[in-house]
């Protein structure tokens, strides 16, 4: 069978799995008695066991068979997760992603080893402990979830031949009027039975003070799957699991009471699509180019000022505007993307390292665009690393510091405004403003005297200088000689900033700001010669119309006196070498953006006001071009190009 | 499978420039405009002439007789933009005229290193011969890379 064309849509697949994997071991390992997330795991095993097996990858079906039964010894209660078992677990998990990788030229490597796994998997499941509960401890268990009056009724319910369940169930993280979901199930299972107790309470339920989870425990003569189909259909539930209690009470078995995990917590499907991402690029432009048709409409209608033409060009503007709104939002895409891989790199890591680390991650939810989450994985790495590697200290040294031995390690995400903020945050043993200051003399950065007059805030900035390395010692994890200036060109590149704060034995914090989407820039338009430029409104600070005398020459450049200080100026006509332009004139226009932190002057011939542009990528060879960073067509069909202040000299 | 033996053709765009015919494969064509307005790019590079607006996209544009050397225009003789790949990269090729497309056998393409001198023998994919004459098939992935 030619299954070419399946085989992207089982890449993407398994590395979801393969996430999915991973997540759950690492949250196993912090609750090795979650059995949500053992059926979550036991599932992802399965699901990609029948793909592999269905693709002809037998290596990938055999790996994945054997974690399968290592995870099935879990579910039944038979073994105990133990940091050991969960280890061999995400080691099966990387050769998998090997194997998947490899498979992506149809083929899977057959050089990646995967006896010595399944050996390793193996033996954990030979000594494991063997856990078999019994089932008086396991009615206990009940007897001790439930209160007396709740479990006198369950017992004289089971009796008349009614059944008890408890469900767990699970909202989805985002959803809305969480209280109201839970009263819809309490509605639906009314309906079915008799609540018998819910943790947490109805109160508690009611006014909200949940997570995401709650349990309920009912008495219905219905079947689980019943039971489970009636709360699946309640919208924003992630999940329903429905145990029945009947044969922990020894009354015999309930209906399906072997009724498959696997295929109890059964994900909700059928609310979202795949899209090819060249799709949406292509919608995006559809859309651009809809825009500008509409600028050029717009000004037919006015020309020709016919009220019915006027009318309707205002609706289309209105119905176009939340189109763009529509995909504009379609190409948003949460950093969890990009996050979930941390917790997995972050325990290798520390665990390599020796070091005790407590990684917290909040606001994984926060939406970019996401041409700009697919970036921004690689300076985030660098800045973990780094925390992890030189931030953080061993255990025995921060309790001598009279620190708590574990490292807190904190990657967050939020919204302010048009931006979205990333931090790293650790509590290891902060920046040492003098050091660095140090080493910069030494690397012939800044002279000694430059040393002296710089703060602690300007002495941080170097970090983020070409060349500038402050690892005492090469070591394997992040002192290859890439410094923290990679990472600010980088976020730079996208259109952000990056910004640290330290307190000397307390910790740091990397900030990278954000813009939230690369597509859709405010800009200011401005003319220069004869050409059109855009400036990104984000780094104008102000605008000013001056005489060309008011300007000072400083060693021969141009400068203006702003706020108080003396600025450089660039005259952008001389910068981009605009032709043939219209002779100089006396009045100027001075767009003061900032560079950086810096101030600097554009000078330009005339502003045209601000306009939100579709940015538009300039084209391989086009796009090194210094003091440019992309294009936009305009209303009239022409293009005007997006200055990069960054790299304008 | 057809098992029947056929002589390997391969199709051409032909165009003028600077009174040759050169020729681009067919397969990375994909349109052929009238010239229209091109914004400068400060800064790219010499051969580039600037961007245009191709229905919404923004294309580079090269000036292919700079880039192989061949006398600047005269007048308005430049009269379309053959838009074609360029490996991945969508670019705009200012051409004299458009001639025809042609079919070549591959017997008839040789090397260029045969036929022409020394000059942008490296943009050059080889030379076709066909009744009217030789005609150039440019390697667009070479012309458009700034380290040649």
């Amino acid at each position: 069978m030619e299954m070419s064309q399946y085989l992207e849509i089982f890449m993407e697949e398994a590395k979801e799995h393969i996430q999915a994997l991973n997540d759950g071991l690492l949250r196993l390992e912090q609750n090795p008695t979650d059995g949500d997330v053992v059926g979550e795991l036991f599932r992802s095993a399965h699901t990609l066991k029948g793909m592999s097996a269905t693709m002809g990858f037998t290596k990938t079906a055999e790996l994945t068979h054997r974690m399968e039964s290592s995870l099935d010894l879990v579910r039944q209660d038979l073994l105990t997760p133990n940091s050991a078992f969960i280890t061999a677990l995400l080691h099966a998990v990387d050769t998998l992603e090997d194997l998947v990788e490899s498979a992506s030229s149809g083929q899977e490597d057959a050089s990646i080893d995967i006896e010595h796994i399944i050996a390793a998997l193996q033996q954990q499941g030979d000594k494991g402990e063997l856990v078999q509960e019994s089932q008086q401890e396991a009615a206990a268990t009940v007897a001790n979830e439930l209160s007396k009056p709740a479990l006198t009724v369950l017992r004289a319910a089971t009796d008349q031949g009614l059944h008890g369940y408890r469900l767990d169930i699970r909202l989805a993280p985002d959803a809305l009027l969480k209280s109201a979901r839970a009263y819809m199930v309490f509605q639906r299972l009314e309906q079915q039975g008799e609540i018998i107790q819910s943790e947490p309470s109805v109160p508690d339920l009611e006014a909200e003070r949940f997570k995401d989870r709650f349990s309920v425990w009912v008495i219905s003569g219905s079947t689980s799957a019943q039971l489970q189909e009636e709360i699946e259909n309640i919208s924003d539930v992630r999940s329903v699991v429905v145990s029945p209690l009947d044969d922990l009470l020894g009354n015999g078995s309930a209906p399906d009471s072997n009724h498959d995990l696997a295929n109890a917590t059964r994900l909700r499907t059928g609310k979202s699509v795949r899209v090819d991402i060249a799709r949406l690029d292509r919608l995006m432009n559809l859309v651009s180019e809809l825009v500008i048709t509409r600028t050029r409409l717009t000004q037919i209608s006015k020309d020709l000022d016919n009220q019915a033409l006027a009318d309707t060009t205002a609706t289309l503007n209105r119905v176009l505007l939340e189109l763009q709104d529509e995909v504009m939002q379609v190409r948003m895409v949460a950093v969890e993307q990009v996050f979930s891989r941390f917790p997995r790199m972050i325990r290798d890591l520390s665990q390599q390292l020796g070091k005790e680390v407590d990684f917290q991650i909040t606001g994984q939810e926060t939406e970019l665009d996401r041409t700009i989450v697919d970036e921004i994985g690689d300076p985030l790495v660098h800045l973990l690393r780094n925390a992890i590697d030189h931030g953080v200290e061993h255990a025995d040294v921060r309790q001598e510091l009279g620190k708590p031995a574990k490292a807190a390690v904190l990657l967050s995400a939020y919204h302010r405004g048009d931006s979205v903020f990333i931090e790293v945050q650790d509590d290891g043993r902060g920046i040492d403003a003098a050091k660095i200051k140090q080493k910069a003399v030494q690397r012939g950065l800044i002279t000694s005297q430059d040393a002296s007059a710089l703060d602690n805030e300007a002495a941080y900035k170097l970090l983020f200088q070409p060349g500038f390395s402050m690892a005492e010692q090469v070591t394997d994890v992040s002192g290859r000689g890439v410094g923290l200036d990679v990472v600010a060109s980088k976020i730079a590149s996208l259109g952000g900033r990056t910004s640290v704060h330290s307190e000397l034995g307390q910790g740091s914090v990397f900030t990278i700001i954000l813009p939230l989407t690369l597509a859709i820039m405010a800009t200011l338009q401005v003319k220069v010669g004869s050409e059109r430029y855009a400036i990104p409104l984000s780094v104008v600070d102000q605008t000013a119309l001056l005489k060309r005398s008011a300007l000072d020459m400083v060693e021969h450049r141009l400068a203006m006196s702003y706020r108080g200080q003396t600025i450089p100026v660039i005259d952008l006509r001389r910068a981009l070498a605009v032709p043939n332009g219209s002779p100089a004139v006396e009045d100027v226009y001075v767009v003061v953006v900032y560079r950086g932190r810096r101030l600097i002057g554009l000078m330009v011939d005339e502003l045209l006001g601000q306009e939100e542009v579709v940015v538009k990528p300039l084209g391989r060879f086009v796009d090194r071009s210094p003091g440019i960073s992309g294009a936009t067509i305009l209303g009239d069909g022409s293009i005007a190009l997006i200055l990069d202040v960054m790299s304008i000299v | 499978m057809s098992t029947a033996v056929h002589l390997e053709e391969e199709r051409f765009v032909v165009f003028r420039l600077a009174g040759e015919d050169y020729a681009v494969t067919i397969a990375g064509v994909h349109t052929v405009e009238k010239i229209m307005p091109i914004t400068r790019v400060p800064k790219a590079p010499d051969f580039v002439d600037g961007v245009i607006n191709l229905r919404g996209e923004v294309v580079p544009v090269i000036n292919l007789r700079r880039r192989l050397g061949l006398p600047a225009a005269t007048d308005d003789v430049e009269s379309h933009v053959v838009v074609a790949l360029a490996g991945e990269q969508l670019v705009g090729l200012i051409v004299d005229e458009i001639s025809h497309v042609l079919s070549l056998p591959s017997t008839a393409i040789q090397p260029a290193d045969q036929v022409i001198g020394e000059a942008n023998r490296s943009f050059i994919q080889g030379v076709g011969k066909w009744e009217n004459g030789l005609i150039i098939i440019l390697d667009l992935e070479r012309v458009v890379d700034p380290e040649r």
